[in-house]
């Protein structure tokens, strides 16, 4: 008998190999996504931090500075790595 | 019918006959100028001046009244109501707020690097500060506010050490990206860190001798600036609730104003009732130039 909603293909088990490399797709994904996150949301604190010290000066705002700048090159570091490595 | 006619040449010569014999000609109206002299000045600077007093030693009962000794001590102190000649014009100074603010005047004057009460900074200014503009007083969330974050860190800090080897979801990441899987994650607490010091440290209230303002920072994406000049207050409220509160002497102040921004509201800022003290002579203060005339 004729399957009457055609090619179901598409539903058959996936194979265990298959499943690994998804997986590992994802999993790289994922880290390639919060890692870019991190690096995104360093670039925005460096903004902010340079725009908040000209709205108000406040005697910390050199250490936020280099703060802010620390954490860009920390997280930007750690992103090129998750690239290496994955 | 009775016809009345008015000849207007003849009560306009029978005025001026009147007005040529008796009466002087008068003076002409002052202008409501700060730079023109003005004719009871001659008035105050023939009083015997009065001893000099120093604004600190105002009693307990003069806070919120107009000090009027202070106020003929200025005025006969400056030289260019006694030396008045045609060319020169007065200048009315303008006092400084350690004169007449007896908050001011008891508070020593700091540096504002974490404090969240900062009276009269010395290395602190904000974009719209005017040239002779001075900061009384910063104020910021008290940093009972920062414990239920610094608890919040602690967990975020001992989860991995303590839940992770509980449930270890490790097996499903791949060997060489477990380590920064680790490594993300306090990236992620420190970015939590940051962020939530920032939004303490940024959220500012300014205090000064002209206006107050409100900084708002959230989130690092969100910004507001909301200030209103001294003379479109109204209303101040402070109010202190809770246990710790009470304990550690903090507050809410509420400003009504007339300007753009009906309401400011000081959250959780210390010492509430010196806060409102200070709005309150900086309000009379602001009354009294408005009243002398005094610009500069």
């Amino acid at each position: 008998m004729e399957n009457p909603v055609g090619n179901i293909e598409i539903f058959r088990p996936i194979m265990v190999g298959e499943v690994a490399i998804l997986s590992f797709i994802a999993t790289k994904i994922m880290f390639f996504l919060a890692f870019g996150i991190f690096v995104v949301f360093s670039l925005v604190l460096v903004r902010q931090v340079w725009l908040m010290d000209q709205t108000i000066s406040t005697p910390l705002a050199p250490f936020l500075k280099i703060m802010s700048l620390a954490m860009l090159i920390v997280t930007s570091g750690l992103l090129f790595l998750v690239l290496i490595a994955a | 019918m009775a016809k009345t006619i008015f000849d207007a040449s003849k009560i306009d010569e029978s005025l001026r006959e009147v007005l040529s014999d008796d009466v002087p000609a008068a003076p002409p109206m002052p202008v409501d100028d700060p730079l023109t002299p003005n004719p009871f000045d001659d008035v105050v600077s023939s009083e015997p001046k009065l001893p000099s007093r120093d604004p600190r030693d105002t009693d307990e009962n003069d806070f919120g009244t107009t000090n009027s000794k202070n106020i003929f001590e200025t005025r006969s102190e400056s030289p260019q109501h006694s030396s008045l000649d045609g060319n020169e014009r007065p200048k009315k100074r303008r006092r400084r707020p350690s004169d007449y603010s007896r908050v001011l005047s008891e508070e020593p004057s700091s540096e504002g690097w974490f404090g969240s009460y900062v009276s009269q900074p010395s290395h602190m200014h904000f974009e719209t500060q005017h040239e002779s503009e001075e900061i009384l007083l910063v104020l910021r969330q008290h940093p009972i506010v920062l414990v239920p974050k610094l608890f919040t860190l602690l967990g975020l800090a001992l989860l991995p050490l303590l839940v992770f080897p509980l449930f270890p979801f490790f097996i499903l990441i791949p060997p060489h990206l477990s380590f920064f899987s680790f490594i993300g994650w306090y990236v992620f607490t420190t970015i939590y860190a940051i962020e939530s010091f920032l939004d303490w440290y940024y959220n500012i209230y300014i205090i000064t001798d002209e206006r107050i303002i409100d900084i708002d920072f959230f989130s690092l994406i969100y910004k507001s600036v909301a200030e209103a000049k001294l003379n479109k207050i109204e209303d101040v409220t402070a109010t202190t609730a809770g246990v710790m509160g009470a304990t550690l002497n903090y507050g809410t102040i509420t400003i009504q104003t007339a300007a753009e921004k009906r309401e400011f509201e000081f959250a959780k800022v210390p010492r509430p009732a010196t806060v409102t003290k200070l709005l309150n002579e900086l309000m009379l203060e602001e009354e009294r130039e408005a009243i002398e005339g005094r610009v500069m």
